[in-house]
């Protein structure tokens, strides 16, 4: 997918070819640039996240601190280090250290000649301007990385959603097909039930669930995590349903006449007719699995060698122990996988699109 | 659209069979045990990772289960679907937050559902529109939320959402608005989860996406033909089109509405902060379960709200035949 | 728009038998055991202890509390309370590992006559541990030994722990160095369900740079001091900490001018209290309780209103309080560490929090001072106390209280966990490791010893009946004090009391 299309078949375009381009290019422009602001507003929180990532914890509550990873400029005297402010005196402002805060009155001294007699200015310097040095800090990335020990939680993670997707995205074929090219009794019925359990809290099967892992001894392992994936889950199959009903059954019924069967037309029919919507659903479901947090923190408690990344970025929000510079951090090493995954896989999934678009 | 008696594979087997040799099954019989063997996998695992838990919860809904006590559990018979009748009624003896965490739940369907499905749409065509230059990465970025860790994202909003010093606020105070306390304020708290629930539209954007390709230009060259304009386009061919994604994700966020619980979790404390204002039901039904031990209760809830979410699901299945449209028949 | 399913000639494929097989082997494929091999992670199955190779990870508990080769297996659940931050977890994995040694005949470190016990430790977050614990128990899958355990989390767990009465008596446990009325803090119904191990009394921690900024003296290090010639108590507090709340303009909340809505600095806060009324209700009004003495009566005792009331007005009347917004903008509710508050009620624990056990500055000088009297007319710290439990279910009961011993005993697990020992002969030992770790800072740590000789009785966590419910309508309405401005306190304590009432007979 080139910036531009192939040009419309209008049947008439008026104008020269060259204003028909320079129109077309303000479109695209004009076009780009709204997306460009929506997406903006959309995508700002993700600013103040990489923001918060490389800033000092002290500066997420220092007062009037900038939004920008910062830290205050300092001078050191004696031995203390002392923050710089702006201090409007004979008319002007000069940059002073501010070495003894007071209410109303303060000392500072020029940062350029630390020896010359402190100045003693009459005033608040809680109204002062204060100086800060774009500064990002990067020791929240490496402190992130060492305390959940990041290459391990990330060979956990790709393999619980890995092996879990793959598992789920072959059955959820299979039982799609199932349900969309065959009747059988009782399919509406069946069809029904397995939407039904899209509804059902997971809290109600939880307990017994849990018993039922507890009693095979796959508690404190990945097996709860990944072989229930092996058995179709209902968004998947549904979603592949709707698909398959929109592909033409004459397609099918052409394959027919060649000699397929039921797999066979699965393989070479169906499958590649909606690689799109395979290819959303494995997205969907290694996304949904990379980040999945409360069966992973119930299945794996006290095996946290054990544990994927969202579990692991977790022990930065303890009660008492809040980190929200170092959450941050593992926040955006954990995501940067699936963007690239996503961005990589939207390719094939486009062409898939384009592909089966042709053959309509 | 017709419903065909045998459909066309089921015929294609059947001739099979007849050109080899008698077929000791029936045509559809045979369609049948194909069908079955396709849902198999999905049979086995309902079966054992769905239906058996639900039935031993079922069970657990007519008793005083306390995790905590598993060997005191005795039949109450229906003393909690009493309770919960009672509370919805506001009789003495009901769990009188009951009707509140439903209200709560409703309510914030009614706001959450239809923005964020007309935002994803709307999203999807701006993503999908021949004039925008670097699509992909447009698609990438707006499904980029997606991909953070849930407890990361929800501490995003809850930073940015701040009342003394949030990006929104900083913002909404540039343009000479004094911004509200997103998370305390009981009325101002569901903006901000729909908000933080714009955040999560990317599946439902892709889905959309996948949905506005498959239409094929065949059908917007002939619209164009017929001098239909934008809207009429959009409103007789894109809408039909993509009617069943659009009962898709209907569907998926409706449900997702009365499961709503993680977000509701971090933001409200657990608690259902500010003053039960996030008590959604499914938090409701949490504390029954998790925090006040109370088992039992909460299986008779969890069941309630099964049987309602089951009844709009249904209901929206019946409407559905008048408006999605399925091209390759039942 | 509709697309009828066309009959049309249909072929035949000559493999459909051939298929039928496939589409078996596919769906085995995608759902059969053999997704299982790969894909079992290979640390989990060994049953040894893992002495040395992770910190956290712990042997596969075998049936009826054995391990596979027969020993005796302790399991030891921590995440209930304090113990499980990644400093706790090596200082508890070390105390593990060396008593795993000394009982395991095969290990060099062995001593003769020891059982063969061996221990694991089980870290949970805070967050889940409830939960997970209840699941443990429900599922039959239950530890041995639950704790660090404060008085709260036992009421959750309470009836399900061990009557250790006996096991003390036979045992011939010293108790003669721990108070008599800690003691009777886990005396419930009779029960003797922990040995106090580790107390944290309450107290002021102050910011001294923000005194010296506003040219005002540090508060009272000692009972019954006044301050600039006024008695120490909560009026004198409250003067005191108007002058150390600052706005933008640099005005404080004494002054005419003051703008509620720019503060960049707050006198005071009681962190972590969590939303918790009978919490408030004790820092500023002394001990009191919400059942009556009839036991099943719910009451708001006059000095707990008293106290309440303070707390409101602090906040929303004269804003010396942070009230939840800016707390929350504070560095994840760690309000006194983030350098914006000058005086700090919070335990002795929360020395786990603040510089330089954590973080850099803003604070860099502070201090610690001793509470003001309340309005009963008594000093009150309100304490809390941490132990270690047996749940009853324990395969093991007396194996479990030979660990419990071993670890109630190991000074440096209270050492790491930031509480004061409740047994006197280890308390020197402990405020020396303080002061190393908290270098060049010189605290006074004579003021946490001489709180601790004031704590609430009855506890501010004591029982409630049907407690959980009760504990989340206390919660309730100390979240709505924190995040509404315009209430009538005195209402909303007696909207609080009926209900109790109703919940305390619905128990």
């Amino acid at each position: 997918m080139t910036a531009i299309a192939p040009p419309l078949p209008r049947p008439m375009a008026p104008g020269s070819p060259l204003r028909r381009r320079m129109r077309r290019f303000s479109a695209v422009s004009g076009m780009t640039l709204l997306a460009i602001a929506i997406v903006s507003a959309f995508l700002m929180p993700l600013a103040y996240m990489v923001s918060t990532a490389f800033k000092e914890k002290s500066q997420l509550t220092a007062p009037g601190a900038p939004w920008y990873p910062a830290s205050p400029e300092t001078f050191v005297y004696q031995g203390q280090e002392v923050p710089v402010y702006d201090v409007p005196i004979d008319g002007g402002l000069r940059a002073l250290a501010l070495i003894d805060a007071g209410r109303e009155e303060s000392t500072f001294v020029d940062p350029t000649d630390a020896t010359a007699t402190p100045i003693v200015w009459q005033g608040r310097w809680r109204t002062l301007h204060q100086h800060w040095r774009f500064e990002p800090y990067t020791q929240n990335v490496q402190t992130a990385w060492e305390v959940i020990e990041f290459p391990r939680l990330l060979m956990n993670t790709l393999v619980i959603a890995g092996v879990g997707t793959l598992g789920a995205v072959v059955s959820s074929v299979c039982v799609a097909y199932g349900f969309s090219r065959f009747r059988f009794p009782g399919r509406n019925g069946l069809f029904l039930v397995l939407l039904s359990t899209i509804i059902l809290p997971f809290q109600v099967t939880l307990i017994p669930t849990f018993a039922v892992f507890s009693w095979l001894g796959w508690v404190g392992t990945w097996l709860p995590l990944i072989v229930p994936h092996f058995f179709a889950n209902a968004y998947n199959v549904f979603l592949l349903r709707q698909y398959f009903l929109t592909i033409p059954r004459e397609l099918d019924e052409a394959a027919m006449i060649d000699g397929a069967g039921a797999l066979r037309i699965l393989w070479s029919v169906v499958i590649p007719q909606a690689r799109a919507a395979i290819v959303a659903v494995s997205l969907f479901h290694f996304f949904w699995a990379w980040n999945e947090f409360f069966l992973p923190l119930i299945y794996l408690q006290g095996h946290d060698n054990l544990a994927p990344l969202s579990v692991g970025i977790y022990r930065f929000n303890g009660t008492y122990s809040q980190e929200p510079t170092l959450i941050q951090a593992a926040a955006i090493m954990a995501m940067a996988i699936p963007v690239v995954v996503f961005f990589l896989a939207q390719r094939a999934f486009m062409r898939g699109v384009v592909f089966s678009g042709v053959e309509k | 659209m017709t419903l065909s008696s045998g459909s066309a594979a089921g015929e294609a087997v059947a001739s099979l069979g007849r050109a080899r040799r008698r077929n000791p099954l029936s045509l559809a019989s045979r369609e049948s045990i194909t069908g079955l063997v396709f849902i198999s996998p999905w049979i086995f695992g309902f079966l054992v990772f769905t239906a058996l838990p639900m039935i031993a919860s079922f069970v657990l809904s007519f008793t005083d289960f306390d995790p905590r006590r598993p060997d005191a559990v005795t039949f109450i018979g229906l003393s909690n679907y009493e309770r919960m009748l009672n509370g919805i009624l506001g009789r003495p003896g009901g769990d009188s937050l009951l009707g509140h965490a439903l209200f709560v739940t409703i309510r914030f369907a009614v706001l959450i559902v239809p923005t964020t499905l007309a935002f994803a749409l709307g999203v999807a065509m701006l993503v999908n529109h021949k004039l925008l230059a670097g699509r992909n990465v447009f698609r990438t970025l707006f499904y980029m939320p997606m991909q953070i860790p849930i407890v990361a994202s929800t501490l995003i909003w809850i930073g940015v959402l701040n009342a003394s010093n949030g990006w929104l606020n900083y913002g909404l105070e540039a343009v000479g608005i004094a911004g509200p306390d997103w998370i305390n304020s009981q009325t101002w708290v569901y903006p901000s989860l729909t908000l933080m629930g714009l955040w999560g539209v990317g599946n439902m954007m892709l889905i959309f996406l996948a949905g506005l390709q498959s239409v094929p230009s065949e059908l917007y060259d002939a619209a164009r033909v017929d001098g239909a304009g934008r809207w009429a386009s959009f409103r007789n061919v894109t809408l039909p089109m993509i009617s069943p994604v659009l009962f898709y994700n209907l569907i998926i966020s409706l449900v997702g509405t009365f499961q709503y619980f993680t977000q509701a979790f971090i933001i409200g404390n657990g608690r259902g902060d500010p003053d039960n204002a996030t008590l959604f039901f499914n938090l409701h039904l949490y504390r029954e379960g998790w925090s006040y031990f109370d088992m039992g209760y909460a299986s008779a809830l969890a069941w309630l709200l099964f049987a309602i979410v089951l009844l709009l699901t249904a209901f929206l299945f019946r409407n559905a035949r008048s408006w999605v449209f399925e091209a390759g028949g039942r | 728009m509709t697309m009828d399913g066309k009959r049309k000639t249909i072929g035949g494929n000559p493999i459909r038998a051939i298929a039928m097989v496939s589409i078996l082997a596919l769906v085995s494929v995608a759902c059969g055991p053999a997704a299982a091999s790969p894909v079992s992670p290979s640390g989990s199955q060994s049953a040894a202890p893992p002495a040395s190779e992770s910190p956290i990870a712990s042997p596969v508990p075998g049936q009826g509390g054995l391990t596979s080769d027969g020993r005796p297996l302790i399991r030891w659940f921590v995440g209930l309370g304090t113990g499980e931050r990644p400093n706790h977890i090596e200082v508890e994995q070390a105390v593990v590992d060396k008593f795993n040694a000394a009982h395991d005949p095969e290990s060099p470190d062995y001593v003769e006559g020891n059982s063969d016990i061996v221990l694991s430790l089980e870290i949970y977050r805070n967050a889940v541990a409830y939960d997970t614990l209840a699941t443990q128990i429900a599922t039959g899958n239950a530890p041995d030994i639950i704790g660090p355990i404060g008085v709260r989390a036992l009421q959750s767990f309470g009836d399900q722990l061990l009557d250790l009465s006996d096991y003390i008596q036979s045992s011939g446990v010293d108790l003669s160095e721990i108070p008599e009325g800690l003691l009777d803090v886990y005396n419930v119904e009779g029960k003797q369900i922990g040995i106090p191990m580790a107390v944290y009394p309450s107290f002021f921690y102050y910011n001294r740079k923000l005194f010296d900024e506003a040219d005002l003296p540090y508060p009272p290090h000692k009972v019954g001091e006044q301050y600039q010639g006024k008695d120490w108590n909560w009026d004198t507090v409250a003067d005191l900490a108007k002058k150390l709340t600052v706005d933008a303009n640099g005005n404080d909340a004494s002054s005419a001018s003051f703008d509620a809505a720019n503060v960049t600095q707050y006198g005071l806060d009681a962190q972590w209290t969590e939303n918790d009324a009978r919490a408030w209700s004790t820092i500023f009004g002394g001990s009191g309780s919400a059942v009556s003495d009839d036991g099943t009566t719910a009451q708001w005792p006059d000095n707990w209103r008293q106290g309440l009331q303070f707390y409101y007005d602090g906040i929303w009347n004269d804003h010396f309080i942070p009230a939840k917004p800016a707390v929350d903008g504070m560095a994840g509710g760690n309000s006194f560490q983030s350098g914006q508050v000058a005086m700090d009620v919070v335990h002795l624990w929360y020395t786990c929090c603040v510089y330089p056990a954590e973080g850099t500055p803003p604070v860099t000088d502070w201090d610690i001072a001793v509470l003001p009297q309340g309005p009963d007319g008594k000093v009150t710290s309100k304490l809390h106390a941490d132990t270690i439990g047996i749940l009853s279910t324990s395969h093991h009961p007396d194996e479990a209280f030979e660990v419990l011993s071993y670890l109630s005993s190991s000074p440096e697990l209270t050492q790491i966990w930031g509480a004061m020992p409740a047994r006197a002969s280890q308390q020197d030992a402990f405020f020396t490791s303080l002061d190393d770790r908290f270098k060049p800072l010189k605290v006074d740590w004579q003021v946490a010893r001489d709180m601790l000789l004031y704590p609430d009785v009855p506890s501010h966590e004591a029982f409630m009946p049907n407690f959980q419910r009760a504990d989340a309508a206390d919660k309730a309405l100390g979240s709505k004090l924190w995040t509404t401005e315009g209430l009538d306190v005195n209402t909303e304590i007696d909207g609080l009391v009926e209900e109790l009432n109703g919940i305390f007979a619905g128990g």
